[in-house]
């Protein structure tokens, strides 16, 4: 072969290679554009999946906070973990079995999460971020973020006001009332992975930030809510009695401040004040004189014939009295609780106008107020009464109400004759401070005329001084209230020696701030009269109210309606939250005074140029003061009424955040960067 | 080609380099997001704990017991009416 041949021959190969380069780079061009073009999406669909991850962030539900700003439930972020033992480096273990012993892990799941020959671990509970921290990011370790709810104060009242949750379900109290307010916006974000196997937050998906539920003001008072629970506490073991109710309202606008009831056991799982109607007994009495005494039927010193304890009433059932007289006049009726005296007095009504009465007193209907499982009580309709009915219902018996409607029956005598809606919530404000709802005072209706109304607190100033409400009286301000001893019916019968004893007050008597009314359930310590066993709760109440600055009373208002002077104690008082404060010339004089050197308690009332007609704090927004300089911020918040405490942090703001509402005086935390 | 080559080095270098750093800032973040999370958590739970240790309910029998106190009577409260103090101008 020449050398032309060779040539040639060597050209075909080379000819022959670079078309086979040549195909190559076409079926690679080809297979590009088939996996890009045709397969490209799904390709890209499971790089994703493989790489990345969308995280749930969830969002916080709306935290609940008492009238004065105290945060009562907040939501809180706990974690659970899943393991896989064969991925957590060799250097993590021992991080990973001391937090797991922190964590008080079940051991058996403990000693799984260290087996390096188990693939995959779920580890039992959900445990708080700030105890958790070691093991979140660790290689290996997966962690899913929930929300859990956190009780910010002990208070088994609140806790029953507030309710729960099964999971994220909400099941009871106001948490189920306020689902839909509560709840929050889940967020998410898209996390990538890496080549060492960690996992980063995407920078091409741009984290959804979690929304924040509504935060709800209630109307409860924590400090009054704190003494009423105290005192319920302490009457029902003192009484060893199965349990008791308390409500504490503002009759003017129907404010809820405070709800507590108690079991025998001190299990408290709802609020038997709303849930649980019973029959009033004598506490129902004075709605029938209030309605004669409007109608000019009777006069509070009207003299009713009395029998002596003793009536043989129309043939039809024995009345008897507890106080024996011959005669009282009507406003010795109600001090002495007589049965036979307000049943004299009931038989100058006719059924239909008693019915209406109870109708509107709010006996029988729903009160309105936002919490679940509330009982409308009793009220039978008026074709079914009998012979025995209306006489019954004279003395609080054959019908049944909550502990709550009897209060706000009460608040209509305290706020000259208008009955008004209850609530519990005062305000609903967005997670950006935005004031979504505001409570107004709603009138339900007017059941007496304001004279009425004033006649009415008069002559119920008598069971306190004279009658059977005595042990509840104060020295200092005058109350109005009502004792009342319900028989229970068991088993058919009133004769089981099961007594309700309870008491209502209207403190003070001339111009009530609050309602209170105080219930035990079988008391069996000896002692069954509400003015004995019930009403000692209503005088602790007042004085711990009176002696605290946490609670809703006016004082401006309140020292108007002093009718004795202070007297020097005996030994030193405490107020149980805030220190007394002593002047050195009221301190001189008590210690002048006091022969054992003991100190009065001092309440300072803040200056006004109205000393009897101070308006009512209200709530303010915590301004921003994000860009502001230290001095400025700290103006800003004094000017607001705010007392202002300088911390270091790594974020600046305040705490309470910008935006939320609280009461002049309250601690705001200024955060400064160092 | 060989200014072409360096050329290319450079840009991945660079992009690499980019990518590594947005990286490592992102963790750092991540990380003080968690701490700030943790010390969230915490700040919860002291302030609960504090709120439980202060209320009544907890001091009141202690103070009884120990220092033998009680609420004072309505009569044992004094209420002082103060007068607003005159304004001092710096």
């Amino acid at each position: 072969m020449s050398l032309r041949d060779r040539l040639s021959a060597l050209r075909d190969r080379f000819a022959l290679v670079e078309w086979g380069v040549a195909l190559f780079a076409v079926a690679i061009i080809l297979k590009a554009a088939h996996v890009q073009l045709l397969n490209g999406g799904k390709w890209a669909a499971l790089a994703t999946r493989q790489q990345t991850r969308l995280e749930r962030l969830p969002a916080p539900r709306g935290r609940m906070i008492d009238a004065t700003g105290m945060p009562l439930v907040e939501s809180r972020e706990l974690v659970s973990f899943n393991i896989a033992p064969k991925e957590v480096r060799k250097e993590d273990r021992a991080s990973l079995a001391r937090t797991l012993n922190r964590l008080k892990a079940p051991q058996p799941y403990a000693r799984r999460a260290l087996d390096t020959n188990r693939k995959w671990i779920n580890l039992p509970g959900r445990y708080p971020v700030s105890d958790a921290g070691p093991l979140i990011g660790m290689r290996g370790v997966y962690t899913t973020y929930e929300m859990a709810r956190l009780m910010a104060i002990q208070s088994r009242g609140v806790r029953a006001v507030v309710g729960g949750l099964d999971g994220d379900r909400a099941i009871s109290g106001l948490e189920l009332a306020l689902d839909s307010v509560l709840q929050g916006v889940t967020g998410s974000r898209q996390l990538i992975k890496t080549g060492r196997g960690d996992r980063l937050e995407s920078p091409d998906a741009p984290m959804i930030a979690p929304v924040s539920g509504s935060e709800l003001t209630l109307t409860i008072n924590y400090g009054v809510q704190d003494i009423a629970e105290q005192a319920l506490e302490r009457a029902v073991i003192a009484n060893d009695a199965d349990g008791g109710d308390v409500v504490v309202l503002d009759p003017r606008s129907g404010e809820i401040i405070a709800l507590a009831s108690r079991t025998r056991g001190g299990v408290v799982t709802k609020l038997t004040a709303v849930t649980d109607p019973y029959e009033p007994g004598s506490t129902l009495k004075p709605f029938i004189v209030a309605q004669l005494l409007a109608s000019g039927r009777t006069r509070p010193d009207e003299v009713i014939n009395t029998f002596n304890g003793t009536l043989n009433y129309k043939g039809i059932r024995r009345l008897t009295d507890a106080h024996i007289a011959p005669r009282m006049t009507v406003t010795e009726v109600l001090a002495q609780s007589s049965n036979i005296g307000i049943v004299t007095l009931r038989d100058r009504m006719q059924n239909r106008e008693h019915f209406d009465l109870l109708r509107n007193l709010g006996f029988g209907a729903y009160t309105g107020v936002s919490y679940p499982g509330e009982s409308p009580g009793r009220l039978r309709p008026l074709g079914r009464w009998d012979q025995f009915t209306p006489s019954s219902m004279a003395m609080g018996y054959e019908l049944t109400v909550t502990p709550l409607q009897l209060a706000l029956a009460y608040g209509a005598i305290a706020n000259d004759g208008v009955l008004m809606e209850p609530t519990l919530i005062r305000e609903v404000r967005s997670a950006d401070g935005t004031v979504r709802w505001r409570h107004r005072p709603r009138i339900v209706r007017r059941v007496f005329s304001p004279a009425i109304a004033q006649a009415m607190r008069e002559v119920l100033k008598h069971t306190i001084t004279e009658g059977t409400g005595q042990s509840a009286s104060l020295t200092k301000f005058a109350l109005a209230g009502k004792s009342g001893t319900t028989k229970l019916l068991r088993n058919g019968s009133y004769n089981s020696g099961d007594y309700t004893a309870s008491f209502i007050g209207l403190f003070p008597a001339d111009a009530p701030q609050l309602v209170i009314l105080a219930k035990v359930d079988r008391p069996r310590n000896g002692q069954i009269y509400g003015g004995l066993v019930a009403a000692p709760i209503l005088k602790a109440i007042i004085e711990g109210a009176f002696a605290s600055t946490r609670t809703a009373i006016d004082r401006r208002a309140l020292a108007t309606q002093v009718i004795a002077p202070p007297i020097i104690p005996d030994s030193i008082g405490y107020a149980g939250d805030v220190a007394p404060i002593i002047t050195p010339r009221v301190a001189k004089r008590a210690r002048g005074d006091a022969a054992d050197g003991a100190v009065p308690y001092v309440m300072a009332i803040a200056p006004s140029t109205k000393a009897t007609a101070a308006p009512p704090l209200s709530a303010r927004a915590v301004p921003t003061v994000a860009g502001l300089s230290l001095r400025d911020a700290l103006l800003a918040l004094h000017e607001r009424g705010f007392r202002v405490v300088v911390d270091t942090l790594a974020e600046q703001g305040t705490s309470p955040v910008a935006g939320t509402a609280a009461l002049p005086g309250s601690l705001v935390r200024l955060h400064r960067t160092p | 080609m060989a200014l072409a080559l360096v050329g290319f080095l450079i840009v991945t270098v660079s992009v690499i380099a980019r990518r590594s750093a947005g990286r490592a800032l992102q963790r750092d973040l991540t990380t003080i997001q968690r701490t700030r999370t943790q010390l969230s958590g915490e700040q919860i739970k002291l302030e609960a704990e504090i709120r439980s240790a202060s209320s009544r309910t907890r001091l009141a029998p202690l103070v009884e017991q120990s220092l033998g106190m009680r609420v004072p009577a309505d009569t044992q409260v004094i209420d002082l009416q103060v007068t607003e103090a005159p304004r001092v101008t710096p």
